[in-house]
């Protein structure tokens, strides 16, 4: 027997993949402000990216560049924000479920995977939305720019931002003991 | 690398024990008082039998629940589960042995609400790495066991307490564990439903051969225990075997 090979619990990826979207499409009421934050914010970007030529032409060239960048990164921290705010309640939401998962096996690293998968997907979602949404508006306005490049970036940063958001909420509720996010009362 | 149990025989105990929890104590501090939730506890139950933890509410049962099942840690004392002392456990192996060699059944029943009644008690076969098509299979029988073979797609939601419970029943059994432990399980469910679920549960110790220990003040548990200890602010006052309980009562052994 296998047996010795096998002491460790396990959570295989299409495991993963499968509860993580079972729960997005059965709770994607509560989960909708997960993706319009992440839409706004990603549509902010990529809008004022297209149109960040016309908006600066009153400065210097090299100072476009700079310009680009500083709304870049208030978008990513006001979506980076927004999206941790949300999550921190929609994860103590779970802690029960999460104490179950525990109690029958999961480990920290589980819990952990679950969450932050979860969030990536979301935000994966919210910057595809954002994207289109701020191509609509940069073009509509008379932006320019390459919508490859953008569509890179905006998903890169989708990525990074589901990250980074979920990974306090979810490191969190991963190394609660099982009694602790038991007892939890919602 | 986690060591196997098996390759740990220096924190062997006696096997004919399926829990020997020994001077358990524990504390909680709330601001300058101590709750002694559990002050000094010991007892053994042995493989096969059905053990009922009695005492009224605050007694400590949930406590002393989640002691023994390796779910929170004692103050002091020891508690062994199948020989191993559970508090030499490092994270990786806890897990496994929540996994594999104890089942759990709350008061709450604790679905995940999100998975349909099959893939609620696939779970723990998943994180053992049962392959998924014999995770399926047993998953199923289990449920037919349990009387719901026709609900096995019906998520936690659209299930009535008494079958919700179920549903965490077969969960328990999924890994064949050597032993269940039970937290009120008919805490939330009505008098015909929860005798129904003490019937079950019973028959999983009969024919099954699982130990179970239950925590409850549910007196219905009281006819299926080969034994029940009771306790009260923490500690035992008496165990009770179930003849002395019937001779008490007057009825036929
Ligand atoms: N985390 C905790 N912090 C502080 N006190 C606690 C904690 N958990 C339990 N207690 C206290 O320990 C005692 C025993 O609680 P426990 O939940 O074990 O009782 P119980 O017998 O299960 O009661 P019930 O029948 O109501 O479920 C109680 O006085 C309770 O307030
Ligand atoms: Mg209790």
């Amino acid at each position: 027997m296998a047996e010795e090979k096998k002491e460790k619990t396990v959570l295989p990826f299409n495991e993963a993949l499968y509860m993580v979207v079972r729960s997005i499409k059965q709770r994607f009421g509560r989960i909708l402000i997960v993706i319009i934050a992440i839409t706004a914010s990603i549509a902010y970007m990529v809008s004022l990216d297209l149109l960040s030529p016309i908006l600066a032409s009153s400065i210097p060239k090299e100072g476009v560049g700079i310009y680009t960048f500083l709304l870049d990164v208030t978008a990513f921290i006001v979506a980076a924000t927004g999206t941790m705010n949300s999550l921190l309640i929609m994860i103590a939401e779970r802690y029960h479920e999460i104490g179950t998962m525990k109690s029958f096996g999961a480990r920290d690293i589980h819990i952990f995977e679950l969450l932050v998968l979860e969030t990536i997907i979301l935000t994966i979602i919210g910057g595809f939305l954002g994207y289109i949404i701020g191509l609509g508006i940069g073009y509509g306005l008379g932006g320019t720019g390459d919508p490859g490049y953008l569509f890179g970036k905006a998903m890169l940063i989708a990525v990074i931002i589901g990250f980074i958001s979920s990974s306090y909420p979810a490191y969190q509720a991963a190394r609660m003991s099982p009694v602790e996010a038991l007892r939890y009362e919602v | 690398m986690a060591t196997s149990l098996e390759a740990v025989p220096a924190i062997r105990r006696k096997l004919e024990y399926v829990v020997e929890a020994i001077d358990i104590k524990k504390y909680y501090k709330m601001g300058k008082i101590i709750v002694k939730a559990l002050d000094g506890i010991s007892f053994n139950v042995k493989r096969g039998e059905y053990v009922s933890i009695m005492g009224p509410s605050g007694s400590g049962k949930t406590t002393l629940f989640n002691m023994i099942g390796g779910l929170d840690k004692p103050t002091s004392g020891k508690v062994y589960i199948e020989g191993v002392d559970i508090a030499m456990l490092d994270a990786y192996e806890l897990a496994w042995l929540r996994a594999n060699t104890i089942g759990y059944i709350f008061q709450t029943f604790n679905l995940i609400p999100v998975l349909t009644a099959l893939e609620n008690v696939m779970l723990p076969m998943i994180f053992v790495g049962t392959p998924y098509d014999q995770a399926i299979e047993k998953a199923k029988k289990l449920l037919e066991m349990v009387g719901l073979g026709k609900f096995i797609h019906h998520k936690p939601g659209e299930l009535s307490g008494g079958q919700q419970q179920r549903v965490a029943a077969a969960r328990a059994l999924a890994n064949d564990p050597a032993l269940i432990l039970a937290d009120e399980p008919t805490g939330n469910l009505d008098l015909q439903t929860g005798l129904h679920l003490i019937n079950l549960l019973k028959k999983i110790n009969t024919e099954k051969k699982v130990t179970v220990v239950t925590a409850t003040h549910d007196l219905k548990m009281v006819d299926v225990s080969d034994r029940i200890i009771w306790i009260r602010d923490g500690r035992i006052e008496k165990i009770e075997l179930r003849r002395e309980i019937k001779a008490e009562a007057g009825e036929e052994v």
